[in-house]
């Protein structure tokens, strides 16, 4: 069985007084790719830069190949993206993939506002998928302004990294591309993550964006958000829950699974 | 050590001082220090000016770009927190120290300088730390107020300023209370840099899209 490389117990974030993630669990092996699905303000860009270190928890436990996740990067080789926008616009794009890799990328010279916003999304992912022995990858809405070879090139490098042990974790609004790639997803709505399978979504073939959309749609319509008092029980379509009170952990952890 | 220059090249790449400041320093010590040798000025002439600008450059902030995400790469890099804060505070002072050890050199040479060295080494030192360090938590923009509102301040404060020690020296009889006021600014220096460093260290860099 391979490494242990992501253990998430009730994991909790909050910006100031705004709980914005609660009671997340999951964990997350090499040669695993999980999808974090979920609506806009879910959560989903606050848990990668958890995952990240770029985020301290607030509650819970959280650890990235057993250790912290701002300690994590000295040991266990990360990956993160979180989009196009994240780029210094004054930067030339070749020093830019010299920088990430020490190998030249792109002769592009020109400084990274100057590209166009596909141009500039495939250089960050470039950069960061061609760090050698990637452990853990980490991207926020990566398929973004991807043309159709750049999706496509994206998805057939993610499978290839995680064939290769590596560990994956996507965030997407993009359930079609995500579909393609993962076998686990997580599930967050109303602040909680739930964990399912992609064979339990659709135990005859490849999960398909419709039947994400709809296991999102249904944990929507049957949880409650917490200030209207607690995340319900749900139990339809393959997605797993534990009934929770407000405070309490409304996650499940996913079934064993074989190493991918 | 790989780390730390590892993290030096890459605040060098993404220019936390902006080009504009070193056009800056270049211009200003040329012109100061042609203008100095010419008219055989005082040191005081030629390195205040450098001094005014410093104040500006080093204040290069961290957590602005951090939470725009532009310093993701480094951050979840095999390079710790400690080099990181420590390679942004050497690489945003570092111009400045740069071109004032250029116009000092020069100033020395042609004898306008020399005993006022260790004021102007203070007043630089101190400056750097602590323009770096206030902006770390802010931004250029709001250190940037700060070091003006200080400028034109009251006249009371101005000879507590750094730009008061630039070109004096520190070890003299007359030069207790111009000493005293160093010992301070260094002593402000050192804390800041030290609390910048933490902050570093310790903080989250949340996205600003995702609050």
């Amino acid at each position: 069985m391979r490494p242990l490389l992501v253990n998430a117990e009730s994991v909790r974030a909050r910006y100031g007084a705004r709980e914005v993630l609660s009671g997340v669990t999951f964990d997350l092996r090499g040669g695993q790719s999980l999808g974090v699905v979920g609506p806009a303000g879910s959560g989903k860009t606050t848990l990668l830069r958890l995952l990240a270190g770029l985020l301290p928890v607030s509650g819970g436990l959280l650890r990235i190949g057993g250790r912290a996740p701002h300690l994590a990067p000295l040991r266990t080789r990360l990956g993160y993206f979180a989009g196009d926008f994240s780029l210094p616009g004054s930067v030339r794009a070749d020093a830019w993939g010299r920088l990430a890799t020490s190998t030249s990328l792109t002769r592009e010279h020109r400084p990274l506002r100057t590209l166009s916003r596909g141009a500039r999304q495939l250089l960050g992912l470039r950069a960061t998928l061609s760090r050698d022995h990637l452990d853990l990858i980490l991207l926020d809405e990566a398929w973004d302004a991807l043309d159709a070879d750049g999706a496509a090139w994206l998805s057939s490098t993610l499978l290839a990294k995680r064939d290769h042990g590596a560990g994956i974790v996507l965030a997407s609004e993009r359930h079609h591309d995500l579909a393609q790639v993962c076998d686990l997803f997580l599930l967050l709505v109303h602040q909680r993550g739930t964990v399912v399978r992609a064979h339990d979504l659709n135990p005859s073939g490849p999960v398909s964006a419709a039947q994400l959309d709809a296991a999102v749609e249904t944990l929507r319509q049957r949880t409650t958000p917490p200030e209207a008092g607690g995340a319900q029980l749900v139990e339809a379509g393959g997605v797993q829950e534990v009934q929770s009170g407000l405070c309490a952990d409304s996650s499940v952890r996913p079934p064993p699974t074989q190493p991918g | 050590m790989r780390g730390f220059l590892g993290a030096c090249r890459y605040f060098t790449t993404v220019a936390v001082v902006p080009r504009l400041f070193l056009v800056g320093f270049g211009v200003v010590v040329t012109v100061n220090t042609a203008a100095s040798l010419v008219r055989a000025g005082s040191a005081a002439d030629t390195l205040s000016p450098l001094l005014t600008l410093q104040m500006f450059a080093a204040a290069s902030g961290f957590d602005l770009p951090a939470r725009r995400g532009h310093y993701d790469l480094l951050l979840t890099s095999a390079v710790t927190r400690w080099q990181v804060a420590l390679a942004h505070g050497v690489v945003s002072a570092l111009p400045g120290l740069l071109a004032w050890t250029v116009a000092e050199v020069v100033l020395v040479w042609q004898g306008l300088s020399g005993s006022g060295t260790s004021g102007t080494a203070i007043a630089f030192l101190s400056v750097s730390a602590t323009a770096w360090a206030t902006a770390v938590p802010t931004s250029r923009a709001k250190a940037s107020v700060a070091w003006v509102v200080l400028m034109t301040g009251p006249p009371l404060v101005r000879p507590l300023l750094p730009t008061a020690f630039v070109g004096r020296p520190l070890v003299h009889p007359d030069a207790s209370g111009v000493a005293l006021a160093a010992a301070l600014w260094l002593a402000l220096g050192v804390t800041t840099a030290s609390l910048a460093v933490r902050h570093i260290v310790r903080s989250g860099f949340p996205l600003e899209a995702a609050q």
